[in-house]
């Protein structure tokens, strides 16, 4: 359903592609009316459909995940500080680095970036909301209960330990035997349901909801990264939600998919993974991608250099990152040709990657450049990333990554991906963005101490996995024997490490102190250049009194400056300037109404889970009922709350500077 | 053709960097702390103290420090070849990467903000300069693909006069299976058959077994040993690698690279080593997630002179001697008896690990320098350590054995310490 407009004589233009449906006459089946649009109270948090409070949820129990697997991490540093660490147990520590990664990729990165997915793509192509805000909706309700469910392992006899990668056959039912593969199989499931329906919904979005003008080349460059990650996972879900179904086939009923002894092949299933697992690594990164190229032209107030090429790079990444998954498997033994093709095509990625690096580096050049906490993490992102980048292409040589797959060589080179990389692109996001959510700014001198720690932690903590990689640490060893020259740099490494926590506690001091102050962010706190600046911060309900016409990339800056044919610019409008417009009848624009259906339709799914995995049918068959009600009520339900329930105090009149900011706050006093 | 020229300027390249890789022996730390070094110090003025500190007393406690599973200082002619194309590809990048650093710092040194008004050139782009840095790199990369892929080849070749050992992955041991002494050839198959650890159990229920597809097949009767590989040295050994329960990684750092061994296939890999390299000991590891002792599967290749070679060889391939102590030919009776570690375990050198037989062969155990997946020296203390508990020494072993008093454990020490030929 898309977003409704109530035609009214004063409507603002239709965005593209929404569909004007008329409310129809309250019909709802018995308790579960339609609820009335709100900002107050929990009932309005569990039913909304609204694109942003969704995504300030994400981004809140994405940080939590992000402290319990940094919590895990803190663990497996401390077990390794010295040779035959004994903190944690052999089976304790495989669980821990397992779920470390599972919780690390599937409950952080991804839904951090479907955070600012969901908050800031609809506002930066000029929408009210997302295509299908109901399936918005259920997307972040299977995210909880998958969270939920994959942890709720450590209660039930024990967290997957088989490695966030699960290779067969040690994750059959012979070698492991426990529940804790199981719990591992189906949480991912119902986290691929959650992660290819918010793709879905943010490729639908992306085509059909742009504002009036906004060609595809002029969508600012973190919705297109946007719109090539969401790509990357509607085709990777699939491939890991096979991959998984068949190892639960083979755990649960008997199935030989990759049992040798009956003629299966265990290596169908890292052909599977990686398939998945490589464009997944895209996932992760892309989002960040995008965010960085945001930031920086806003901060060096120069347009991204070669906007088209960044974009047609992102999208080359996107397809070449199909063509480079058994790169993870070079000591397989695929023989020489299919090692040499894959090394070649891993080597080619580079090109694209850097790219983009000189396309920022090139965006810096001749700027003037403003070091605000965003734009410290974003030049972190690049300068970690390079070295990230620049480990990778070592590992493009077969020969050399013989050595260097499954040590710490490797560990070192995706977390200067990923944490270096990714994780500094989100925080990034974060410091620039945090005005446009909360209508306050975020301390910058906190945040640069933020940063400084982060940036100092991340170096130490990964630096040297790059020299205890080489002289032969492998990963995931839950100890390793005095002797081996390893215990200086682990040593290091784990300091690293809670130098790195305590750069957490100071953003999340931040984010309490920032609630609690009492300063309003201005309109336009960083100069910037696109369209989700264009409205109140935080934006209203239905993100715009006047949908913009789009002109330009940047449009924004371009509103506020006039350009020269020669790159000399003036000003000619200050911000206030470009967002005044008469006022608009809140009335007129009608929102989807908030829906307990998502939420319904989504509890079923754990419920399910946890009877196919104790084989309690009755509980997968209820679980399975409880689903089809909620998809049942959800297409029955009408496009909006019934009339009766409106009450002209209420409807949108609330104050949007509620929410999470006082909720944060609350806790703090 | 193309690809012979690539091999050949790869023979040349490996005897010019032979000696960069010697070169690189003692400062495998300089090497690698560079590149980081590098990324850190430009980054922060205030570590301008620290970093240097951090990285001298790092090299100070590294020299120091021995790494017997170090990729850098390797011994073998095959991890040598290796390093002639990793290391330069390492440098290479690392000066890509000190340029990529110098021209981000010199853009944030130079181009800050003077003042709120300042709004510079509005620059979308330049196609030429795109060209160039879209080619560039492009042409660098197709230079080390070629390299890449020849060395690929080079590895890929199997020597036509080679010893051929068979090793079988358990977890979390390593067997190794070799030819009978004065002969080098072993074919090693794959097939379909009984389920050894079904026979038992179909017998008494009176069916067939369930089949299994992946046994190994050999031509002819074989010498079984476990944990250490003793090879000859200057002589190139092909490994046919494979396992019989989950995938495990065969890694010997410093003469190869890595290579899985997978239930069901059989891989090959070719390790060598000098002449003069006779009398070293080389750290090897299990590099794949087996399952909760994966840490504890490692495994020693000893390079024995051709002659220490050939009288190990035939030695393993003796019965071993009948124990004569008193307490050694206790320690037999509770073995092939009371303590039932005949169920799982051979005495006898040509019986391979198979079906219950889950445990090494043990026909030569008093000569292995290491036991339990060579995490520990073979003594007298270790063992009795071991028999005391295992699960407790080596967690999540299949060892499973009654507990079993001081006395009895002392009998078993010397019945093992018995066990050579």
């Amino acid at each position: 359903m898309a977003i409704v407009l109530e035609p009214s004589p004063n409507s603002p233009a239709l965005p593209g592609g929404s569909i004007a449906v008329r409310p129809k006459p309250a019909h709802d089946p018995g308790v579960l009316r339609r609820p009335v649009e709100s900002t107050k109270g929990i009932v309005s948090w569990l039913t909304t459909v609204d694109h942003k409070r969704i995504g300030i949820m994400y981004g809140a129990l994405s940080l939590v995940w992000f402290v319990i697997g940094g919590i895990e991490a803190l663990l497996i540093r401390l077990q390794l500080a010295q040779p035959n660490g004994d903190v944690l147990s052999a089976d304790t520590y495989n669980q821990m680095f397992t779920m470390h990664g599972t919780t690390m990729v599937f409950l952080v990165i991804m839904p951090l970036s479907s955070a600012f997915f969901n908050y800031f793509l609809p506002l930066q192509i000029g929408a009210r909301d997302v295509a299908f805000p109901r399936l918005n909706a259920l997307s972040w309700w299977l995210f909880v209960f998958g969270g939920l469910f994959l942890y709720s392992s450590f209660f039930l006899g024990g967290a997957p330990n088989g490695g966030w990668f699960g290779y067969a056959p040690n994750t059959s039912i012979t070698f492991s035997p426990g529940h804790n593969i199981d719990f591992w199989i189906f949480g991912l499931q119902i986290l691929g349901i959650a992660s290819t329906v918010s793709a879905v919904n943010f490729i639908a979005t992306i085509i059909n909801m742009r504002a009036p003008g906004m060609t595809l080349f002029r969508m600012p460059v973190f919705t297109w990264m946007t719109f090539v990650a969401s790509f990357l996972l509607l085709f990777a879900m699939p491939i890991i939600t096979v991959a998984l179904f068949l190892l639960m086939f083979d755990r649960n009923f008997g199935a030989n998919f990759f049992n040798p002894a009956q003629g299966g092949d265990p290596v169908l299933w890292q052909h599977l993974f990686w398939l998945f697992g490589h464009p997944e690594v895209y996932i992760l990164i892309l989002p960040a991608m995008g965010i960085v190229s945001e930031v920086l032209p806003t901060f060096a107030r120069k347009p991204l250099f070669g906007y088209p090429v960044v974009v047609f790079s992102g999208i080359a990444i996107g397809f070449m990152g199909w063509g480079v998954w058994a790169h993870h498997m070079f000591a397989v033994g695929l023989g020489p040709v299919a090692t040499a093709a894959f090394s070649v095509s891993t080597m080619f990625i580079a090109v694209p990657t850097g790219v983009k690096i000189f396309n920022w580096t090139a965006t810096l050049w001749g700027g003037a450049i403003r070091f605000t906490t965003a734009m410290y993490f974003s030049v972190g992102f690049i300068t970690t990333f390079v070295i990230g980048g620049l480990s990778g292409v070592t590992h493009s040589v077969v020969s050399a990554d013989t050595q260097q797959t499954d040590t710490y060589y490797i560990v070192a080179h995706f977390h200067y991906v990923l944490f270096g990389g990714a994780l500094m692109g989100l925080f990034s996001g974060f410091y620039y963005w945090w005005p446009k959510i909360f209508g306050k700014m975020l301390n910058e001198r906190i945040g640069k101490l933020h940063f400084w720690l982060m940036l100092i932690g991340m170096h130490l903590t990964f630096g040297p996995m790059h020299i205890v990689g080489l002289q032969g640490q492998p990963r995931r060893m839950y100890h390793y024997d005095k002797g081996m020259g390893f215990d200086f740099w682990n040593m290091v490494e784990t300091v690293g490490s809670f130098i790195i926590a305590s750069s957490l506690l100071v953003f999340f001091t931040n984010i309490v102190i920032t609630a609690r102050s009492k300063a309003v962010a201005p309109a336009d706190p960083w100069d910037a250049r696109t369209v989700e600046w264009m409205t109140d911060s935080p934006p209203k309900p239905w993100n715009f009194d006047v949908v913009p016409t789009v002109h330009t990339v940047d449009e924004f800056w371009h509103r506020k400056y006039a350009e020269d044919d020669d790159g000399s610019t003036r000003r000619v409008a200050t911000a206030e300037q470009v967002l005044a417009h008469d006022p608009v009848d809140p009335a007129s624009i009608h929102m989807p109404s908030p829906s307990w259906w998502p939420l319904i339709a989504a509890t079923g799914f754990p419920v399910t889970a946890y009877g196919v995995l104790y084989h309690a049918w009755p509980l997968a068959v209820l679980g399975g009922v409880g689903i089809l009600a909620g998809f049942f009520g959800w297409s029955l339900e009408p496009s909006a709350a019934p009339h009766d329930d409106h009450h002209d105090d209420q409807g949108h009149s609330d104050d949007p500077n509620s929410s999470f900011g006082e909720l944060v706050a609350g806790t703090a006093h | 053709m193309t690809m012979n020229h690539a091999t050949n300027a790869h023979q040349e390249m490996n005897s010019d960097l032979l000696m960069t890789s010697i070169s690189f022996e003692c400062s495998a730390d300089l090497a690698a702390l560079g590149d980081v070094d590098q990324a850190r110090s430009v980054r922060n003025f205030s570590r301008r103290l620290f970093v240097p500190a951090l990285v001298g007393l790092g090299l100070l406690l590294s020299a120091c420090q021995k790494h017997p599973q170090s990729t850098i200082d390797v011994e073998g002619p095959q991890a040598r070849s290796i390093n002639s194309l990793a290391i330069p590809v390492l440098l290479i990048a690392a000066a890509i990467g000190v340029f990529v650093y110098a021209l981000i710092f010199f853009c944030i040194v130079r181009y800050r903000r003077k003042g709120e008004d300042h709004v510079p050139k509005q620059i979308h782009g330049n196609t030429k300069g795109e060209i160039a840095w879209t080619a560039a790199p492009a042409v660098l990369l197709a230079v080390v693909g070629v390299l890449s892929v020849g060395k690929i080849f080079q590895i890929a070749e199997s020597p036509k006069d080679a010893l051929d050992i068979t090793v079988v992955g358990h977890r979390w041991w390593w067997e190794y299976q070799y030819p009978q002494p004065g002969q080098t050839r072993m074919t090693p198959q794959l097939t379909t058959g009984d389920d050894p650890l079904d026979v038992d159990a179909a017998k008494e229920e009176g069916r067939e077994p369930r089949q299994v597809a992946n046994l190994i097949k050999q031509d002819g009767p074989v010498v079984s040993t476990a944990g250490v590989l003793h090879i000859p040295a200057g002589k190139k050994v092909v490994l046919h690698i494979t396992s019989q329960d989950v995938m495990h990684n065969f890694w010997v750092p410093k003469l190869a690279g890595k290579i899985y061994s997978i239930p069901g296939r059989i891989n090959k890999l070719t390790l060598d080593s000098d002449a003069n390299d006779a009398g070293k000991t080389i750290y090897g590891q299990c590099a794949e997630f087996c399952g909760v002792s994966h840490a504890n599967m490692r495994f020693k290749v000893q390079i024995d002179s051709p002659e220490d070679f050939a009288k190990w060889h035939a030695s393993i391939a003796a019965p071993a001697m009948k124990p004569t102590s008193e307490l050694a030919i206790a320690g037999e009776k509770l073995f092939n008896g009371g303590a039932g570690c005949n169920a799982c375990h051979y005495v006898e050198p040509d019986k391979v690990n198979e079906g219950a037989k889950i445990g090494p062969n043990l026909t030569h155990f008093a000569i292995r320098g290491w036991f339990a997946g060579a995490i520990a020296e073979n003594n007298t203390r270790n063992l009795t350590a071991w028999l005391r508990n295992p699960q407790a020494f080596k967690p999540g072993s299949r060892m499973v054995i009654r507990k079993l008093n001081d006395g009895e454990i002392e009998q078993l020490v010397a019945y093992l310490q018995s066990l050579k030929a």
